[in-house]
């Protein structure tokens, strides 16, 4: 099933108007049962994603950060529907993805993508790179005979830098680096709209990892691409991100333009976090640096009130109790950052960044 | 205690060289012949100096690390010439109870995941006593106060009840903590500690950096970090050691060389790292990649040659030596005063 519209354009889809809203996520939640027992009878449930609302708008990068286990990598998958949500909406340019049935399902998959972490397990051993990436060619039915596919598979492994000569290799004999622009090829032969990118660059060595985010950022500006760009590495994510979420068990704590999270968080996780980062410059001495003590809680069994309190330096009796919800807080100049703290606007953080000064300075 | 009121630095030349490595070689024999991971490899760390030895994957710093205990797998590896001094008796020489008895006593290792390194049949309070049992004449009772001394200083709470727990029933930061606890017992003269941080999450890894630090200062220890990062290298190190194929491609104070990086390849490795003032755009990749050691067997010249902006056609003929840049920045390239001149006119 092949809509006319997608025959149009041979380098790609349509770009959506830039700053249009592609996806909405709202009251988005994933449950994991425990099971004990032969019966394997529920008897808990892990809350990996606890409460996810946000929207994308096309074109931008939105980064979801967080730490592991906080739910940002499950939150990636259900926006495919590579896992099912326990309740929420999903709405893919206004249409409803959890209501599609297989069929719908499939030719929606063309839009949205995803490029794994680990290049080393997601692509198949015994396949060539030729085979690997006209696989959704041919799946999705974009092109006719062999030749066709053949050409396109050319011109797609041109463009993330691979030689086509290769094509007749296996995985084992590329790099790390080589093989996630294997895997991005294959996210782009479909010609999506909307990647998300879970951990695209972690498991790449340094002088790679920047080779890699470079395509992903020309391949952006080329074809009007937009990003979920999931990660744990807020230098990284400060680098590509427009906008950035940061996730904490289960839950969006913070959301705001990277800059400006940056430069002024408003949520003592955030600040933690961006106090936390190792900065590559040994002249800087920094003052007043946050280290959070202790874990993060077990997502099965978090604690009452707001998640972050257990940690948390500002917190009071009312942070044990209720929950806060994200909502906005007007920034001073003019404009919004959305804050799950019921102190946000009481507390006094540093940021990190070119705008804030070093220490006694 | 001198050092914790001092600091620490390679400045105090006073300080005994703890650990001096000289031209290094450990090969390891495969059927595709004969790979030379580390290749040559010399340097020193003073007491109560820290040294972050840096590379990417495959560069020979991990199994550096692993031959200063003689902990490479034999075979295929096998450390086939140089020096190991500590505190001046050569570790090669010894036999094999002598060198089990350096190991967890003057010289310790922390290693990048706890899971793996402690033992999971083992509970905590009996992993970390047989420490002290095989190194000192202690009984148990005087083994486990030390062991519950220990654990309160690298700030595991509720020590005692930690005493009967499992490694899998602790968190990664908690791990890595009974990590450094034990790598301590024994009060080593050096600490090895390689990539201590990179499975842990970024507040936990500022906890457990944190507790290094704290750690180095009250016991002066030498201490050899082995990292890929370079913000934990800015944090933590005196010294930086550069390695890339094998070989040291350079070496400087760690100011020097985030200031004037003089090897092409530790400039484009700065370069390609977003820190949090990079624009957009301005970060620029190193081109190719890391060579395989296989590859090296054929290679003449610098081993980075094929990657490198600054290569000549002498580059590719004659590997150059390690030669100083100044005092105490030592570089491997026949042009780092065009490297560091590049640098002046940006």
């Amino acid at each position: 099933m092949i809509e006319k519209g997608h025959q149009v354009n041979p380098m790609g889809q349509m770009p959506g108007k830039s700053g249009d809203e592609l996806l909405r996520v709202t009251g988005l939640k994933k449950y994991f049962p425990i099971t004990a027992g032969v019966l394997r009878r529920v008897v808990g449930q892990v809350r990996a994603v606890e409460d996810v609302t946000l929207s994308i708008r096309s074109g931008e990068t939105l980064a979801l950060v967080g730490e592991s286990g906080c739910g940002k990598s499950t939150t990636g998958r259900l926006l495919l529907r590579l896992l099912e949500a326990t309740s929420g909406d999903i709405s893919f340019e206004g249409k409803d993805i959890r209501k599609l049935d297989r069929r719908q399902l499939r030719e929606m998959r063309r839009e949205m993508q995803i490029i794994f972490q680990d290049p080393f397990s997601s692509l198949h051993p015994r396949m060539t790179v030729r085979n690997l990436i006209a696989e959704p060619i041919a799946f999705h039915g974009l092109a006719k005979g062999r030749s066709e596919i053949d050409e396109q598979v050319d011109r797609l492994m041109e463009t993330v830098g691979l030689s086509p000569a290769n094509r007749n290799r296996y995985p084992h004999e590329f790099s790390g680096g080589q093989r996630q622009r294997i895997g991005i090829a294959r996210g782009l032969a479909v010609r999506p709209k909307f990647i998300v990118c879970d951990e695209p660059i972690s498991a790449l060595d340094v002088s790679i990892q920047a080779q890699v985010l470079n395509l992903l950022s020309q391949l952006q500006r080329d074809n009007g691409l937009t990003y979920l760009f999931i990660s744990h590495d807020l230098s990284v994510v400060r680098y590509i991100s427009d906008r950035v979420a940061v996730m904490y068990l289960g839950s969006i704590v913070e959301m705001a333009e990277t800059a400006k999270l940056f430069a002024a968080p408003r949520h003592p996780y955030t600040s933690a976090l961006l106090s936390a980062i190792p900065v590559p410059d040994p002249s800087l001495e920094r003052a007043g640096r946050v280290i959070l003590e202790g874990d993060v809680p077990s997502p099965s069994n978090p604690p009452p009130g707001c998640a972050f309190n257990p940690r948390c330096q500002f917190a009071e009796s009312r942070c044990r109790v209720e929950t806060p919800k994200l909502r906005p807080i007007a920034a001073p100049d003019g404009t919004s950052t959305q804050v799950a703290c019921h102190f946000a606007e009481k507390i006094d953080l540093k940021g990190v960044g070119p705008n804030v000064p070093a220490a006694g300075q | 205690m001198t050092y914790s009121a001092t600091g620490f630095g390679s400045q105090d030349q006073n300080n005994a060289k703890v650990l001096q490595v000289e031209n290094l070689e450990t090969h390891f024999i495969t059927r595709a012949g004969v790979l030379k991971a580390v290749d040559g490899v010399s340097f020193h760390i003073h007491a109560g100096e820290t040294v972050a030895l840096v590379g990417e994957s495959g560069c020979g710093k991990s199994v550096t690390a692993l031959s200063l205990l003689r902990l490479v797998p034999n075979p295929p590896g096998e450390i086939v010439g140089g020096r190991i001094l500590l505190d001046g008796d050569d570790l090669l020489e010894m036999s094999q109870s002598e060198i089990e008895d350096v190991r967890g006593d003057r010289a310790a290792m922390i290693f990048q995941e706890p899971l793996t390194a402690l033992n999971p049949i083992l509970n905590v309070g009996n992993q970390l006593s047989e420490v002290i049992l095989r190194h000192t004449k202690a009984s148990k009772r005087e083994a486990r106060a030390l062991v519950l001394d220990m654990l309160k200083r690298v700030g595991i709470s509720d020590p005692e009840s930690r005493l009967k727990a499992y490694p899998h029933q602790l968190s990664g930061g908690m791990r890595q903590r009974v990590m450094i606890a034990m790598a301590l017992l024994a009060n080593p003269a050096l600490l090895i500690a390689d990539e201590p941080t990179t499975a842990l999450d970024v507040t936990i890894q500022a906890q457990i950096l944190e507790l290094m630090r704290d750690m180095r200062d009250q016991t002066g220890a030498a201490v050899l970090m082995i990292t890929h990062d370079l913000g934990v290298v800015a944090e933590m190190a005196d010294r930086v050691i550069v390695m890339y194929a094998g070989r040291i491609v350079e070496s400087a104070p760690v100011r020097t060389l985030f200031a004037s990086p003089a090897h092409p390849y530790t400039l484009g490795l700065m370069r390609s790292t977003p820190n949090l003032t990079t624009q957009r755009g301005e970060l620029s990749a190193i081109p190719g990649l890391v060579p395989t050691l296989a590859a090296l067997k054929d290679m003449e010249g610098c081993r980075f040659a094929p990657r490198c902006a600054f290569a000549s056609q002498k580059c590719r003929e004659h590997e150059p030596p390690l030669e100083n840049a100044s005092n105490d920045q030592s570089v491997r390239c026949w042009h780092w005063d065009q490297v560091l001149a590049s640098q002046v006119a940006v």
